[in-house]
């Protein structure tokens, strides 16, 4: 449906599919430490100290991975009520104050985030005294990540495929290649 | 009038502590008299119950810049000044008297220069958390460590707590403290530990029947402020906030003393047990379980000793 | 307002209308709002952080959602639906009804709306969407105001929280909200009623009664999923958290080993959906965390509160204005804000009113659950979008009716205190 090369729309798809199934392990290694920290405590009365700790921040770490690398930009929450309502040409201009501004004001932000977060090396978490200066590196990447995302945004909406780029971001093409990583529920994802 | 020569200070106070008890007033007191005797010179906030920054996340704050005060404990301390950790080990205090005695003495002024130095922080007083102490959902009798044997007592995260659980006698559960009484009702743990006006205040004792008072962890808690904060005060406004800081600790200290002995009042009123257990025995078997987990190796040399010799 | 304030409330309403995720949106009007007032940028990663990683009750989210896509692809969910269709189907809006039942029923294990919508909720929603006929925005609506039930019917995270800003008895705030719980689920059904025959929503397939005893039998192994999440909590095998996991290992058991229709590779699609849909949903709540500092540092609660001390209003009065405040925040502001920097300061009023604490605890949570459902802020209904994959736009515009009925339950709730207290005063609170 798309041209060769730009299927999902910002991330290579062979890269997609490792950060995918990385984020697929991050919930699946979550529900596992649950059921082990539940049967620990109630059937063999071993009580496992660091599985809240641990669950916690795979949630999170998994939670901005998943949003970086993952997530298409229509798979994000957000208000349509211009944009659904607009012709085309409007759609890029707004993408393109949006993107520009965006990009100029979180870039602006790297520096102070990426400083407070080396700042902490002098912190631990509580149980598995990991240092939170790693733990919280989490955030300013995942800000690296989606501005180089907006970065390869703005070069599609001036470069000739703008059209392909609105459309994707009306979630026009989200059921297409999509669908195959969506899971056979029965009622055939309805 | 004319506009004053200086702007404003601001000085923004974050505390975990909830919106009414002892240790917010100690920050609204503080507030109160330096707003009165420095007017139009300082912008005093206090927050309250973690809504500006979360416990634990003060000390960095306020070494940032980002805090000008705050009420770290001795954990947030030790983290950062691992030959402190004396300060946090159960059975070292007897009681509230012993602590402020021990940080009014030379050993307090050796621990608020180190504080100042290697942390940045200044601590201008010290106050009273309160005094951590064993609570039941059953019947079961407790008078030795033996006896916590197979009881699963909740124990707030981190590695201290969990030595302390196992010294105790008792099996460490960690679970966050909004869970903690549906856990008490319905029987996923046995036990936990608070001080007695903390226990009152989460409306613990409404799923409790027995409340040991094994007074295992005395804590100390600091009036703290950022050194370039403090370094920017006048001398005029310094020596008031060490003395608006010694007044609130002083007050802090006899209302918290007051609500522990008011929650005790309570708890027997409910039909609550309260038991004064062997505590001696406990202390000998906490302190051995320290040694046992190399955990005197880490402590200043001496501090223990000179501690335990202040009366 | 001051400078940081607009510039935050600027940056947020510019970058949502020109279609920037929300969640970046708010990430981007925090960072105006630390370079407007001239603080650490820093701040901005410290504040998410802490509070992402300190808050072990918000995995049970993901957790959650996990649960109801193994139930999905176990084809639980399919047979729990066959069941309550065959009961109620043939009524007109008949699953809009049972979704409030179900609702209320996970409402007794869960203590918080947002994992009651990622849980039961998607599953209700996409039922009926298909055996019911309802066009997807009125299915998420429905499931949205149907999980503000959650926290009002114990447990709750939200009373437990209030318990300790206010002195009130968890005890007593935990009875204190069965009925006005069951009340919601009443309102909500009857505007559900209101809107099915408005709508001429079709009527669901008739079930003959000699097939119920088939429909009910294939699903009994899955009504088990209910009693055993139940009476584990109640009986202190694991907390409400955990037991968001353990009723997704349920479910996978009986997917995988009794009705064989999980493999791996349909396990492995069902987590990665999962990390998916609650990477969206988390992501949202982690922004709202640097909205809460800036509220926080600018002090607004402590003068709105001076505001209303110096009205020097009756009790009703003042109930009222605390109504009308939260109500028209809670379109703003997370409910979380809201009880933890407005709530301890305008308890004292309270308190000096002479108003019972139960009673005011009930309706302060009853105005953050609704604030949960109030565009442009609704916690519930981007939780709704973002896991049904349904626009904004339909969900808002089919919220109303149940709104106005959760509003009426607020106003009743509010002028008879009794409603609220009866139960405490009859297990002997005073
Ligand atoms: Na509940
Ligand atoms: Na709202």
């Amino acid at each position: 449906m798309t041209p060769a090369g730009t299927t999902g729309r910002g991330i290579a798809p062979s890269f997609r599919r490792v950060a995918g199934f990385l984020s697929a392990a991050g919930i699946a290694v979550v529900f596992a430490l649950f059921v082990f920290g539940v049967a620990m405590r109630y059937l063999f009365d071993r009580p496992v100290g660091f599985v809240d700790e641990a669950v916690t921040l795979i949630s999170v770490w998994s939670t901005f991975w998943t949003a970086a690398f993952v997530l298409k930009w229509p798979e994000h929450i957000a208000f349509d009520v211009v944009y659904a309502h607009v012709a085309p040409p409007a759609q890029r201009a707004l993408l393109l104050a949006g993107a520009t501004g965006f990009v100029i004001l979180m870039g602006a932000a790297m520096p102070g985030m990426i400083d407070y977060t080396l700042f902490l090396w002098r912190e631990r978490t509580d149980v598995m005294l990991l240092r939170l200066d790693w733990v919280y590196a989490v955030f300013p990447a995942f800000f690296a990540i989606i501005l180089l995302r907006f970065v390869i945004v703005l070069r599609r909406l001036v470069g000739a495929d703008w059209r392909a780029e609105v459309a994707h971001w009306s979630g026009a093409d989200l059921d297409g290649d999509d669908d195959a990583t969506a899971p056979k529920t029965p009622e055939g994802g309805a | 009038a004319a506009a004053p020569a200086a702007a404003e200070t601001e000085i923004r106070i974050s505390t975990a502590a909830p919106d009414q008890s002892p240790l917010s007033d100690a920050f609204r007191a503080i507030k109160a008299r330096m707003e009165a005797k420095f007017p139009g010179e300082l912008k005093i906030s206090v927050h309250t119950a973690s809504a500006l920054f979360r416990q634990g996340t003060e000390l960095p704050a306020m070494q940032r810049g980002n805090l000008e005060m705050a009420s770290p404990v001795t954990f947030e301390i030790e983290a950062q000044l691992p030959e402190y950790g004396v300060f946090s080990a159960a059975y070292l205090f007897r009681d509230a008297d012993h602590l402020i005695k021990t940080f009014r003495s030379d050993i307090g002024a050796e621990f608020t220069k180190d504080v100042a130095d290697k942390m940045g922080i200044v601590i201008l007083d010290t106050a009273y958390l309160g005094t951590r102490t064993v609570n039941l959902r059953n019947d079961k009798p407790i008078k030795e460590p033996g006896d916590l044997a197979g009881v699963k007592m909740r124990m707030p995260p981190g590695p201290a707590f969990q030595t302390l659980a196992k010294a105790l006698g008792a099996t460490a559960v960690s679970m966050p403290i909004t869970e903690v009484y549906l856990g008490l009702k319905t029987g996923s743990i046995d036990a936990q530990d608070n001080p007695t006006n903390m226990t009152r205040d989460w409306k613990f004792h409404e799923v409790t029947k027995q409340v040991i008072l094994t007074r295992h962890l005395v804590q100390p808690v600091f009036i703290a402020m950022a050194k370039p904060a403090f370094d920017k005060l006048s001398p005029a406004q310094q020596t008031e906030l060490r003395a608006a800081a010694r007044e609130a600790a002083d007050q802090e200290i006899a209302k918290t003393l007051a609500d522990e002995k008011a929650a005790i009042d309570t708890f027997t009123q409910a039909g609550i047990k309260v038991v004064d257990p062997n505590v001696p025995a406990f202390r000998a078997a906490v302190m051995d379980e320290y040694r046992k987990a190399g955990m005197t190796d880490k402590w200043k040399p001496g501090l223990l000793d000179r501690v335990t010799a202040i009366r | 307002m001051t400078t940081g304030l607009w510039t935050l409330l600027a940056t947020v309403v510019i970058g949502g209308l020109v279609r920037l995720p929300l969640a970046l949106v708010m990430f981007a009007g925090g960072a105006a709002y630390l370079f407007a007032t001239r603080q650490d940028i820093g701040l901005l990663v410290g504040q998410v952080m802490n509070q992402m990683t300190a808050m072990y009750v918000l995995v049970a989210i993901p957790m959650f959602i996990l649960a109801a896509n193994i139930m999905n692809a176990a084809s639980i969910s399919d047979r729990l639906w066959a069941a309550a269709n065959a009961l109620v189907g043939r009524f007109r809006g008949g699953m809009g009804h049972v979704t409030v039942v179900v609702s209320m029923i996970f409402s007794s294990m869960s203590g918080s709306a947002v994992t009651d919508a990622a849980g039961p909720g998607l599953v209700a929603t996409r039922q009926m969407q298909r055996i019911g006929g309802y066009p997807p925005g009125l299915a998420c609506a429905i499931t949205a105001a149907a999980a503000t039930i959650a926290p009002i019917i114990p447990p709750s995270i939200p009373l437990v929280i209030y318990a300790l800003i206010s002195g009130a008895s968890i005890g007593a705030l935990f009875l204190a909200g069965l009925v006005p719980g069951f009340l919601m689920g009443a309102a909500l059904m009857l505007a559900i009623r209101a809107v099915a025959g408005r709508r001429a929503l079709p009527v669901g397939e008739v079930v003959p009664i000699r097939a119920m005893p088939a429909v009910f039998g294939r699903a009994a192994l899955s009504l088990t999923l209910p009693v055993v999440l139940l009476g584990g909590i109640w009986t202190g095998v694991f907390t409400p958290t955990e037991a968001a996991a353990v009723a997704a290992f349920w479910a996978l058991i009986l997917g995988a080993a009794v009705y064989r229709r999980i493999g791996i590779q349909t396990l492995g699609s069902v987590f990665g959906e999962s990390a998916r849909q609650s990477a969206s949903t988390m992501l949202l709540i982690a922004s709202a965390f640097i909205l809460n500092y800036a509220i926080a540092n600018e002090g607004l609660a402590a003068r709105l509160a001076l505001a209303i001390t110096d009205l020097q209003l009756g009790p009703m009065q003042f109930m009222a204005l605390v109504n009308l405040l939260f109500l028209v925040l809670g379109c703003f502001l997370d409910g979380s804000v809201m009880m933890l920097v407005f709530v301890p300061l305008i308890l004292p009023s309270a308190k000096a009113l002479g108003i019972d604490l139960t009673y005011f605890g009930i309706v302060v949570t009853l105005n953050f659950m609704i604030g949960l459902i109030t565009p442009p802020y609704g916690l519930l209904l981007f939780v709704m979008a973002s896991l049904a994959r349904v626009p904004l736009g339909q969900i808002i515009r089919e919220i109303w009716p149940f709104v106005l009925a959760l509003g009426g339950v607020l106003a009743v709730l509010t002028v008879f205190p009794s409603i609220t207290l009866f139960l405490p005063r009859l297990f002997g609170y005073e």
